[in-house]
C-alpha cells in the first residue's frame, strides 16, 4: 500500500514550516519594540536638541552669551545622535528604503548648515557684545571731556544702564545708582527749564523702572532654574525606559525560548516522523525480503488466503505448474486448482486428500505427474485460515532411487567379495559373494571385523602397510590368504579403498576381493619350470666353455704336428699325397680353433666374463692390415676389395683384438656371401658425431629386412640356398654385435635380397682420442 | 526585509541598552553642571568651575596613558604623542611649532593636550570632532609622527603583554580604532581641577589675589570673556583672527595654516577663523596663537587687546589681567583607578 503522504513531502512540509517559525521570529524581531522605542527616542532627542539649539541660539541674538558650553554640549549630542542615525548599523539608515536615508541625509546636511551658522553666530555675538559694550563706556569717556555735566551724567547713566543690562554686575548696578543721584542733583540745577526737568524726572523713571525689572528678571530667572524640572523628567524618563527596557528584554528572552522551544518540538516531530518512515521502510522491506526469499527458493510455494483463493505463487510453482497453463491464477480456489491440475497431467497419482484444507492434516505427501515426474507436497493450514502450499520437485531424487537400486544390485551380484565397514573397521555390509567365499552369512559378517577371514599366514607388516595407505586416504592393492569359515584357505586379490563424502572426509572404507587361488597355483608352476629352464641353459653355457678348452688343447697338437709334417721338417714325406693330406689335417685344425675360439667367446659373454683390454688403437693401420689379411682369400675368389680410410683417422681407445675381430669378421663374411667379380669396400671415416663410423660395403647376395634380426642371433646363418655352400658357425655376427656394445658402439645392417649390403658400425665420440 | 539585518538587531540588543544609558547620564550630569550655588547671578556669568568628566574606564585609561608614551606609534619609534604634549610642560611643547619625526617642522603651534576634552572639536581649525578623530591626526601627518595604523599594530601586537591587555579590554585586541579610543580616554583625564579661580567661583573669597579679582573684572569689562568663556576659558566656539584689523597683513608671510577653519567648512566666512582656545594652561603654554608668534603672556594679551577688541591696554591693566590668567591653572593629577 502506497501511503499518499509521501516521505519527501513530510520533509517538504516540516521544512517549510520551520522556515515559517523562523521567519516570524524574525518579523517580531524586526518589530521590536525595545528597538523601536530606542529609534524613535533618538529622533525625538534630536528634534529636541534642535529646538534647545535654535533656543539657545536664540538667546545669543539676545547677547545672552554666556550659554556657549550649553550649547556645545549640544552640538556634541546632536552629532553623536545624527552620526547614530547614520550608522546603518542602527537599524535605520540604508534598512527602509532609499526615501528615508535620502530624509537623513538631507537632515545631517542641513544640521551640518545649521551648526556652523550658530557658530558664526557665537563669533559675530561676542563682536556684538563687545562693541555694544565699548561704545556707551566710549561716549562716556569723550563727553567727560565737555563742560557740560548733565550730558555726561546722562551719558553715563545710559552706560551703566546698558552695561547691567549686557552684562549683570554688581558695580554696573552701584555704577548705575550713583549715576542716578548724580542725575537728580544736576537735574535740580536753576539753569534748567521745567520742561527739561520733567524730561529728565521721566528718563530717570523709565531707567529706574528698566532696572528693577531687570533685577526682578534677573531673580526670577535664578529662581525659576532652581526648579529642577528637566532634571525630574529625566529622571523619570530613566526611570520609565529602564523599566520597559526590562520587560522588553524579559520578552526578549522568552520569545527566544518559545523558538527553541518551537524548533525542539519541529526536530522531535522530524526525528518521529523519520522513525515512522523507518518503521515503514522496514515493513515494506520485510514484506519484499519475504518475497524474494520466497522467489529464491528452490521449492515451489504458493498461498491460498483464508477466503480459500489463491494469492501469491512463485516462480519454481509456476514452472512446477507449466501444464495447468492458465489455471494458476490469482483467485482460483484449492479445489479447483487441485482438478485443474489432474485434468492437466501434472497431478496423475497422489495421495487423496481432504479437499477441505482446513481440516487437512499438516504433513507431505507425493504427487507422481505425467512423463514420470515426482512432486513432494505439503499443504499447511495457516493460523489466520489460509494454506500455504510446498510443492518440491523430487524427480531427479527418484531417479537417483532408482540408480541406487541398480547399483545396489550390482554390488550384490558381483563376483567379487565387497565389504564395506566403518572407520574402526567394523563390518557394516557384506555382499553375498563375501558370504559364499568364506561361509559367513550377512548377519554373522555385520558387526565382527574382516580378521574373521584371516589365515595368519601373512606378516603382520602387510596389515599395517594396508592401514597407513588408507588412513593417508589412498587405495591399497594386495593379495590375502584367507580362511573360511570351515578353515580351509584360498587366495583373494584385494583392493582396499577409503569411502569420502563431500568434504574429503573419509567415512567408510571399501574392500573388494577377487579369488586367485587357482592363478596362484598356475603362476607357482609356471616359476618352477622356468627355474628349471635357467638351470639348464646356465649348464650348458658352462659346458660349451669348458668343452671349448678341452677341445683346444688337443688341437694344438693336431696343428703344430701337421704344421711339421706340411714343412716336411724332418726330411721328405715318402708320398707327395702325404704332404696334401698334412696340408688338409693344418687347415681343418685352424677351421676348428677359429670354431671353438667363437664359441669360447660366446660362452664368456653370456656368462658374462668377458672384457675388453682399454689401449690406444690406430684405426687407420688396422683397417689396412686386415685388408691385406683378407686379400689372398678375395683375389682367390675373383673379387675386388677397396680400402677407403680416411688418411687424418684419429686413434681410439677400445680393444685391439676384438675391434680387428669385428673388422676381419664383417670382411671374411662379405667375401663370403659375394658371387665372383663382386666388390667389396671398407670405408674408415670421422662422422658428424664426433665418432668413428666404419662401414663394410659388398655387392654380395643381401639379405632379406626380415632376416636382419635372425642373423645376429647365435647359431644362425643365411640358411637354405647357401646353407651347404658356405663355412662357418654362424656366431660370426651376434659377436660381432657383442663386441660393438661392449664398446659403446651402434651396429647397422642396411641389405635387400640380391641387392648387396652395407654393414656399419660407430665408435663412440667418447672413445675417440683427440690429438689436440 | 532581510534577515541579515534583523541578525545584526540580535547582535547588537545587549550593547545598545548601556549607550542608552550612557546618553541618558550625560544629559543628568550636563543638566547638573550648570545648577550650582554663586554669588553671582547666572544670567551674568560666564565663567564656570572645570565639572568632573564622567564615564571614565580605568582599564582603558591606563592602557591609553602606556600607549601616549609609546614610541612605536611613530614611524621609527623616535617620539611619542608626550614629545609634542608634554605633561610636565602644560601639555604643549614650548616651541613655535611641533617637531616631528626626523626632525621635521610641523606647520602649526601645539596646543595643551590638558582639558582637550572640555573642547568644542579638537586642532586649530576644529576639524576633528572628537579625540579619537584627533589622536589618528598626528599618527599619519608624515611631518608629525609618520606611521599608520598597519604598522603600528604589526609593532603593537609582537608585545605580548600589551597584546594580553588589549585582549583583556577589547575583543578584537589591538587595532586603530581600540588604540585611538585608549589615547582618547586617557586624555579624558588630563583635567587640572582645582584652579583657584574655580575654587573663588566656587565661594573661596580668599582663593584669588585681589589683583586677580580686578584682573577678573578687566576681563570681563573689556570683553575678552566674550570669547573665553564657559568652563574652560575658551574652546566653545570659533572666532575670527583678526576683528579689529588685518593680523595677517600686520604679521605677513600668510600661509597655508592660516586659513583656520575655511578648510574645515569650505564657507568664505570661515577664512581666518580658529578655535577660541582655552586659557585655563594659558600661563604654562607659551608661545602663543595657531602660529606660536606671540612669545610671551603679555605679548599675546597685546595683540589680543588690539586685534580682537580693536583696544590699547594700559600697562597697568596687563598685571591684573595675567594675575587672573594664572588662577585659572589646575593641577593635573595623574588617575589612579
Amino acid at each position: 500500500m502506497k501511503s499518499t503522504f509521501s516521505k519527501s513531502l513530510q520533509y517538504v512540509l516540516l521544512a517549510a514550516t520551520a522556515l515559517l517559525m523562523v521567519v516570524f521570529f524574525f518579523q517580531t524581531q524586526i518589530m521590536d519594540l525595545d528597538r523601536h522605542t530606542a529609534e524613535a527616542q533618538d529622533i525625538l532627542r534630536l528634534k529636541q536638541l534642535d529646538t534647545l539649539l535654535e533656543e539657545e541660539a536664540l538667546k545669543i541674538t539676545s547677547l545672552q552669551l554666556n550659554h556657549y558650553d550649553n550649547m556645545v554640549g549640544l552640538v556634541v549630542r546632536i552629532n553623536t545622535l545624527t552620526s547614530r542615525l547614520k550608522d546603518p548599523e542602527g537599524g535605520i539608515y540604508g534598512n527602509i528604503n532609499p526615501n528615508m536615508d535620502q530624509l537623513i541625509d538631507d537632515y545631517s546636511r542641513l544640521m551640518k548648515e545649521k551648526i556652523d551658522f550658530i557658530e558664526n553666530i557665537k563669533s559675530s555675538m561676542a563682536i556684538v557684545r563687545n562693541t555694544l559694550n565699548f561704545i556707551p563706556t566710549e561716549i562716556q569717556r569723550i563727553t567727560s571731556h565737555t563742560h557740560n555735566m548733565l550730558d555726561h551724567e546722562l551719558h553715563s547713566m545710559l552706560a551703566t544702564l546698558l552695561s547691567q543690562n549686557l552684562n549683570p554686575s554688581p558695580q554696573n548696578i552701584k555704577k548705575y545708582y550713583l549715576s542716578v543721584a548724580r542725575l537728580n542733583a544736576l537735574k535740580n540745577d536753576s539753569e534748567l527749564t521745567v520742561t527739561a526737568q520733567k524730561n529728565i524726572e521721566r528718563l530717570l523713571l523709565h531707567a529706574n523702572t528698566n532696572m528693577t525689572a531687570n533685577m526682578n528678571t534677573i531673580t526670577l530667572f535664578d529662581s525659576l532654574t532652581e526648579l529642577q524640572t528637566r532634571e525630574l523628567i529625566e529622571r523619570i524618563f530613566v526611570a520609565h525606559s529602564n523599566f520597559a527596557f526590562n520587560r522588553i528584554k524579559t520578552a526578549n528572552k522568552y520569545r527566544l525560548v518559545l523558538l527553541t522551544l518551537s524548533l525542539l518540538l519541529f526536530l522531535g516531530l522530524g526525528i518521529t516522523l523519520q522513525y515512522l518512515n523507518a518503521a515503514r521502510n522496514m515493513a515494506q522491506r520485510s514484506s519484499q525480503q519475504f518475497k524474494d526469499a520466497v522467489e529464491s527458493i528452490n521449492e515451489g510455494f504458493a498461498f491460498f488466503g483464508n477466503d480459500g483463493k489463491l494469492q501469491f505463487w512463485n516462480k519454481t510453482f509456476e514452472k512446477l505448474h507449466e501444464n495447468c497453463g492458465e489455471n494458476l491464477h490469482t483467485g482460483i480456489s484449492l479445489e479447483s486448482f487441485f482438478k485443474a491440475c489432474s485434468a492437466s497431467g501434472t497431478y496423475v497419482d497422489y495421495k487423496t486428500i481432504d479437499q477441505n484444507t482446513t481440516q487437512m492434516p499438516n504433513q507431505s505427501y507425493t504427487i507422481k505427474g505425467a512423463d514420470n515426474t515426482w512432486m513432494l507436497a505439503s499443504d499447511s493450514p495457516m493460523g489466520d485460515g489460509g494454506t500455504a502450499c510446498v510443492r518440491v520437485d523430487i524427480t531427479d531424487n527418484k531417479r537417483a532411487e532408482a540408480q541406487m537400486r541398480n547399483l545396489s544390485r550390482a554390488v550384490e551380484q558381483s563376483p567379487a567379495s565387497v565389504i564395506i565397514t566403518d572407520l574402526n573397521g567394523i563390518i557394516e555390509y557384506v555382499n553375498p559373494k563375501f558370504t559364499e567365499k568364506t561361509g559367513y552369512s550377512a548377519e554373522e559378517a555385520i558387526g565382527l571385523k574382516p580378521s574373521i577371514v584371516k589365515s595368519g599366514n601373512r606378516p603382520a607388516k602387510d596389515y599395517e602397510d594396508l592401514w597407513k595407505t588408507i588412513l593417508a586416504g589412498n587405495e591399497w592393492y594386495g593379495e590375502f590368504q584367507n580362511k573360511h569359515k570351515d578353515g580351509s584357505l584360498f587366495w583373494e586379490y584385494a583392493s582396499i579403498s577409503p569411502i569420502k563424502n563431500e568434504a574429503g572426509e573419509t567415512t567408510h572404507y571399501l574392500g573388494i576381493k577377487e579369488d586367485i587361488t587357482e592363478q596362484k597355483e598356475t603362476m607357482a608352476e609356471l616359476l618352477i619350470a622356468k627355474e628349471k629352464a635357467e638351470l639348464a641353459n646356465h649348464a650348458k653355457t658352462q659346458f660349451l666353455a669348458n668343452m671349448s678348452h678341452e677341445l683346444r688343447t688337443p688341437l694344438n697338437a693336431i696343428i703344430g704336428f701337421s704344421e711339421i709334417l706340411k714343412s716336411q721338417m724332418f726330411g721328405p714325406l715318402g708320398n707327395s699325397q702325404y704332404l696334401g693330406y698334412s696340408a688338409d689335417i693344418h687347415d681343418s685344425g685352424n677351421h676348428l680353433l677359429g670354431v671353438i675360439n667363437d664359441i669360447l667367446d660366446i660362452s664368456r659373454i653370456e656368462i658374462g666374463t668377458i672384457e675388453i683390454r682399454e689401449h690406444a688403437i690406430d684405426l687407420h693401420s688396422l683397417c689396412l692390415t686386415c685388408i691385406t689379411m683378407v686379400q689372398d682369400h678375395a683375389e682367390h675368389r675373383k673379387l675386388t676389395l677397396n680400402a677407403n680410410i680416411a688418411e687424418q683417422l684419429p686413434h681410439v681407445q677400445g680393444d685391439e683384438i676384438r675391434i680387428k675381430q669385428i673388422i676381419l669378421n664383417l670382411l671374411t663374411n662379405a667375401v663370403k656371401f659375394t658371387l665372383k667379380g663382386g666388390q667389396i669396400e671398407l670405408k674408415a671415416f670421422s662422422n658428424t658425431d664426433q665418432g668413428i663410423t666404419i662401414q663394410v660395403i659388398d655387392t654380395g647376395i643381401g639379405i632379406a629386412p626380415d632376416q636382419h634380426d635372425n642373423i645376429l642371433k647365435p647359431f644362425e646363418q643365411i640358411g637354405d640356398i647357401f646353407s651347404r655352400e658356405h663355412e662357418g658357425s654362424g656366431l660370426g655376427l651376434y659377436l660381432v654385435k657383442s663386441f660393438i656394445t661392449l664398446h659403446d658402439g651402434t651396429f647397422d645392417i642396411e641389405s635387400e635380397l640380391g641387392e648387396g649390403s652395407t654393414f656399419t658400425f660407430t665408435l663412440p665420440a667418447a672413445r675417440v682420442i683427440n690429438n689436440a | 526585509m532581510n534577515i541579515k539585518m534583523t541578525l545584526t538587531h540580535l547582535r547588537h540588543l545587549p550593547i545598545r541598552l548601556p549607550i542608552l544609558f550612557a546618553g541618558l547620564a550625560l544629559i543628568v550630569s550636563s543638566v547638573a553642571s550648570i545648577t550650582y550655588a554663586s554669588d553671582t547671578s547666572l544670567r551674568g556669568r560666564s565663567l564656570f568651575p572645570l565639572h568632573q568628566v564622567n564615564n571614565i574606564h580605568p582599564g582603558k585609561v591606563l592602557l591609553g596613558e602606556a600607549l601616549f608614551f609609546d614610541v612605536r606609534l611613530s614611524g621609527d619609534n623616535s617620539i611619542t604623542c608626550a614629545s609634542c604634549h608634554d605633561i610636565d610642560k602644560g601639555g604643549a611643547d614650548g616651541l613655535k611649532k611641533a617637531i616631528g619625526i626626523n626632525g621635521a617642522e610641523g606647520p602649526i603651534n601645539t596646543p595643551t593636550v590638558f582639558n582637550s576634552v572640555f573642547n568644542i572639536s579638537q586642532f586649530w581649525n576644529g576639524r576633528a570632532a572628537t579625540l579619537e578623530e584627533q589622536a589618528a591626526g598626528p599618527v599619519h601627518n608624515p611631518s608629525e609622527m609618520g606611521s599608520n595604523w598597519l604598522d603600528v599594530v604589526t609593532k603593537l601586537s609582537q608585545d605580548r603583554d600589551l597584546d594580553a591587555q588589549f585582549k583583556e579590554i577589547y575583543d578584537d585586541g589591538i587595532t586603530g580604532e581600540n588604540i585611538v579610543n585608549a589615547l582618547a580616554m586617557f586624555e579624558r583625564t588630563l583635567v587640572t581641577y582645582n584652579a583657584p579661580f574655580d575654587n573663588f567661583l566656587r565661594g573661596d573669597k580668599n582663593a584669588i589675589s585681589d589683583i586677580a579679582k580686578h584682573g577678573y573684572e578687566l576681563f570681563e569689562s573689556y570683553g575678552c570673556i566674550s570669547c573665553h568663556q564657559g568652563a574652560n576659558v575658551g574652546g566653545n566656539m570659533y572666532q575670527t583672527m583678526g576683528i579689529m584689523d588685518d593680523y595677517f597683513k600686520e604679521r605677513g608671510n600668510e600661509n597655508a595654516a592660516d586659513q583656520g577653519r575655511y578648510d574645515v567648512t569650505g564657507h568664505e566666512r570661515d577664512r581666518y577663523v580658529f578655535k577660541v582656545p582655552s586659557l585655563r594652561m594659558v600661563v604654562h603654554t607659551a608661545p602663543y596663537f595657531h602660529d606660536g608668534s606671540a612669545k610671551t603672556l603679555k605679548e599675546a594679551v597685546n595683540i589680543m587687546a588690539r586685534f580682537q577688541l580693536g583696544r590699547d591696554l594700559p600697562e597697568q591693566d596687563l598685571i591684573p589681567i595675567i594675575a587672573f590668567l594664572e588662577s585659572l591653572a589646575g593641577q593635573y593629577k595623574r588617575f589612579s583607578p
